[in-house]
């Protein structure tokens, strides 16, 4: 190609396009392609979600259901389980790999050239969760998929499905919510961050995942922070609807749901103000990107 | 400082002598150097530690503990646990910390600095998993607190603690070799962190962190004689829970199966790591990440 | 014509951690300068002397601790959205590293296509030209990790320049390519700022690049401007001492012969073979050009050549940072 002729075709003037969701769209596919050409994490992220569940199969061995029982979630200890760890699992991925992704961008130096183009800040952490949860969905539906196998028959009637996905997306609403907040905070320490902790260990004893909640009954200040907890509230309640055969109709169901959406309502500036903080603050110290 | 006196500090001459054991130990010190940097983490670490311990106290009160009772004499699912999770976690916290520092170290171009040294990849990661294993120690400590605080029972007597010793070190050098291996599989392909999962996530499910083997079936405890972390929870369970000693056969045997997989794996994971570093100086991405 | 940047007082200062003690470092330190619409504007320093500091001032990615810079009429800091989609932005000193390595060089010009708000069908026709332009075509669906420091040098310039903004903002952005791709790169530059009348700020530690380029040209050390003007006016004005240069064949007697003008004040030899060439300082050019050549012929030998003796930028630039001190690089 010739220079004049570059120059030429570089001088035609165009209409710009709308931004909005083609923004998103675009952080979306271009973080998806990314994801995709790590051949090696795909394999054993399927590999460890089935060799996790095999694990809790064989533990739950060890747990006689008729004790079981009387906890108030069946009889089944895989099928508890599994639903925690499912869940609880999808959403950290999501978190964790918008962190990882984005610390990952700004020690590339490609947060910087995104930053400085077009598109707002806001578009880019959306399309960064965007795969995050998209990509975190096969792994949740792998995860039941192999519960399946193993023997685990969840309550699938059209109202208990449609109940769990409400309740699913009114989850990822309120998590997306906590994400962002954690997005804010990486921008400035670059590191992984104290939220994204909480996501994973804190969450994973505090809400539940391996034991039902009547077993912190005896403690009533480990029972306030669970209950402090949004995921607490998610993870019953789908229990309760996959498990137990409740829906939405459901009081206690019904009352989680509530909670949460309470959660989203208050997280969700929250959040964009630590954002926000966290946005600027690394403009001010200058440290868009760290090579 | 002016020009002359540099070059005539330059000039003087001396006899290299920086032996390998000082040269590892120096390794080791930046490593631990740079860790104390991140001391944020290190309390993140423990308090997931101490959480994660504190699951299986809740956990154990609805489990049954025949099958535990039925493989070390004593009835006590939580202590089980509790000797599983600490040892699992120790070690998989050291190899991902080998893994991790090589990753860091590829990635800041650091490595390259050094291997262009007279300093040699053997010793180079000598010093890596020199460090990692000592750092992982809080793991270890954490989890072993923690279990003792919530309600565990170790039966520590002057020669069990002996024998437990014996087996954390051959702990130590029989999981190095997996921690170099996935080494070399990072420097030729650059993700490694994959292959570190898997191995952890493989170890739970076939060394019996958390069940004893007894509860798997027949087929799949055919596999779990490949991990070594299956010969040293065994032995360790033996020693702490039930208070036998090395002179017990069944320690004794477990310590023969680990002694012969460090001889077998380690010349294959030196073989692996070398091709790994030769393969990435041929293709020139030694500084890549 | 208006000002299309415009920084007036700009500072910057970060904080060090050194030894345990804080030490405030200026970046920016009351730095003003104005570029006009259309011009080919350089800024000149050494490294470490704020010129990434300012370039990321002006695409909004740092925030100045005082003072305020407009863009394309725009403040950096309240109307950072604005300023955005007027500029284009390169740090080239990254040497390939701001690109998606897991993408392939056409996938990353389709990614800044839609950031940077570009319809489709005019994104797929410049991304086709830019890559045969840059002689990426045959590697434009390979990995970016596979390719070489200037192929991905080549491939950030043209991401910059893919929605063809008013202002660019290239800092150092020949830094990694092969001469031939550097120069073929300034005479794009060039074409770009001429023909599309965009305005292009430049900076660079290489004199020769910013000389052969730039209308305007400013040198900036330890963050603010210390000199501004056109190449030759700005190594004129930092060299007071003028030269004349001249070229004779003829016998040895002439040099003692020159240096003896009265206009001529020092002599130095550049090379003396069959042909003589010297530089004399000189207090008046014109006058002293006369005198040499009058000098030269009458002690018997022949003139080959005289003239003016322009210092070129590089040595404006020695000059100037000689006197502080010159930072690594």
């Amino acid at each position: 190609m010739r220079r004049a002729e570059l120059v030429s075709l570089l001088g035609e003037g165009f209409k710009p396009a709308r931004g909005g969701l083609r923004h998103i769209w675009a952080v979306f596919w271009a973080q998806m392609k990314i994801f995709l050409s790590y051949k090696l994490w795909v394999a054993s992220d399927i590999l460890n979600t089935m060799i996790s569940i095999a694990m809790y199969y064989f533990m739950s061995f060890q747990i006689p259901p008729e004790e079981f029982r009387e906890l108030g979630y069946g009889e089944s200890y895989l099928a508890f389980s599994l639903v925690g760890i499912a869940t609880a699992y999808y959403l950290w991925a999501c978190v964790n790999r918008l962190s990882h992704a984005m610390q990952h961008e700004i020690r590339e130096g490609t947060f910087e050239t995104v930053v400085s183009s077009q598109i707002p800040l806001w578009s880019y952490v959306i399309g960064q969760s965007a795969r995050g949860f998209t990509t975190g969905l096969f792994w949740l539906l792998g995860s039941f998929a192999a519960g399946y196998a193993l023997g685990v028959r969840y309550v699938a009637t059209p109202a208990t499905l449609a109940s769990a996905a409400l309740l699913f997306v009114v989850m990822v609403v309120a998590l997306f919510s906590l994400g962002i907040a954690s997005a804010g905070v990486i921008l400035v320490y670059k590191k992984g961050d104290p939220l994204t902790f909480f996501f994973t260990v804190f969450a994973e004893f505090f809400s539940g995942i391996m034991f039902p909640l009547k077993m912190l009954e005896k403690y009533p200040l480990l029972k306030a922070i669970s209950l402090a907890i949004p995921y607490t509230h998610g993870i019953d309640a789908l229990r309760r609807i996959l498990i137990l055969g409740e829906t939405l109709a459901s009081p206690s169901v019904w009352r989680s749901t509530l909670v949460l959406l309470g959660f989203s309502a208050l997280f969700i500036p929250l959040s964009m103000l630590s954002f926000k903080w966290g946005y600027n603050r690394v403009r001010q110290l200058g440290e868009t990107a760290t090579y | 400082m002016s020009r002359s006196s540099v070059v005539e500090a330059l000039s003087e001459e001396y006899t290299p002598r920086v032996g390998v054991i000082r040269k590892i130990w120096e390794l080791a010190l930046v490593e631990l150097k740079t860790w104390w940097t991140y001391r944020l983490w290190v309390i993140l670490d423990v308090t997931g530690t101490v959480l994660h311990v504190a699951t299986y106290v809740l956990v154990s009160k609805f489990t049954s503990p025949r099958a535990v009772a039925e493989a070390y004499g004593r009835g006590d699912f939580f202590t089980f646990a509790v000797l599983g999770l600490a040892f699992q976690m120790y070690v998989f916290g050291a190899i991902q910390g080998i893994a991790e520092a090589i990753r860091e170290e590829q990635w800041r171009g650091t490595m390259e600095s050094i291997l262009s040294t007279s300093t040699g990849f053997i010793t180079f990661l000598a010093g890596k998993s020199l460090a990692t294993f000592i750092l992982a120690t809080y793991f270890l400590a954490a989890a072993l607190a923690t279990g003792l605080a919530l309600g565990a029972k170790l039966e520590v007597s002057f020669s069990s603690a002996i024998a437990a010793a014996v087996l954390s070190l051959l702990l130590i050098v029989s999981h190095s070799t997996i921690g170099v291996l996935s080494a070399g599989v990072i420097m030729k392909f650059k993700e490694g962190s994959p292959v570190v999962w898997l191995f952890s996530w493989s170890t739970q499910l076939f060394s019996g962190v958390l069940y004893p083997l007894g509860l798997l079936p027949p087929w799949l405890r055919v596999l779990s004689k490949a991990f070594p972390l299956t010969y040293s929870l065994d032995a360790l369970r033996l020693t702490l829970m039930a208070g036998e000693t090395l002179a017990s056969p069944r320690v004794a045997a477990n310590i023969r199966s680990l002694l012969a997989f460090t001889a077998v794996t380690a010349p294959i994971s030196m073989e692996v790591f070398r091709r790994g570093y030769n393969s990435s100086r041929r293709d020139g991405s030694l500084g890549q990440y | 014509m208006g000002y299309v940047i415009e920084a007036v007082e700009l500072r910057k200062y970060f904080v060090k951690k050194e030894d345990g003690v804080k030490r405030r470092i200026a970046a920016l330190d009351g730095l003003s300068l104005t570029v006009e619409e259309g011009e080919f504007f350089g800024l000149l320093g050494p490294n470490g002397a704020g010129k990434t500091t300012f370039t990321k001032v002006l695409c909004t990615l740092v925030i100045p601790d005082s003072g305020t810079a407009r863009v394309n009429g725009y403040d950096v800091v309240r109307e950072a959205s604005k300023v955005r989609r007027s500029i284009g932005w390169l740090h080239g000193e990254t040497g390939g590293r701001a690109l998606y390595w897991r993408l392939s060089g056409r996938d990353n010009l389709r990614f800044y296509a839609y950031l940077q708000n570009v319809p489709s069908d005019v994104a797929e026709k410049r991304i086709k030209a830019l890559l045969e332009f840059f002689e990426l075509e045959d590697d434009a669906d390979r990995l970016v990790k596979d390719y070489s420091t200037g192929m991905k040098v080549k491939l950030m310039l043209a991401r910059t320049l893919i929605h063809s903004p008013p202002i660019l903002l290239l800092d150092e952005p020949t830094v990694g390519l092969d001469p031939p791709s550097a120069r073929e790169t300034r005479l794009l530059l060039k074409d770009i700022n001429r023909e599309l009348g965009t305005t292009i700020l430049f900076t660079s530690h290489n004199l020769n690049e910013v000389e052969e380029l730039c209308e305007r040209v400013a040198i900036i050390h330890r963050g603010r401007i210390i000199a501004e003007g056109p190449p030759i006016e700005i190594s004129m004005k930092i060299r007071s001492r003028m030269e004349v240069e001249f070229e004779y064949k003829g016998p040895e007697g002439v040099l003692d012969e020159v240096s003896k003008l009265p206009s001529v004040k020092a002599m130095r030899v550049l090379s003396q073979s069959d042909v003589t060439r010297a530089v004399a300082e000189v207090t008046s050019e014109n006058e002293a050009m006369c005198e040499i050549a009058k000098a030269v012929v009458s002690a018997g030998g022949e003139l080959l050549s005289v003239k003016r003796r322009v210092p070129s930028l590089e040595e404006a630039f020695i000059a100037i940072t000689e006197g502080g001190q010159l930072e690594e690089g």
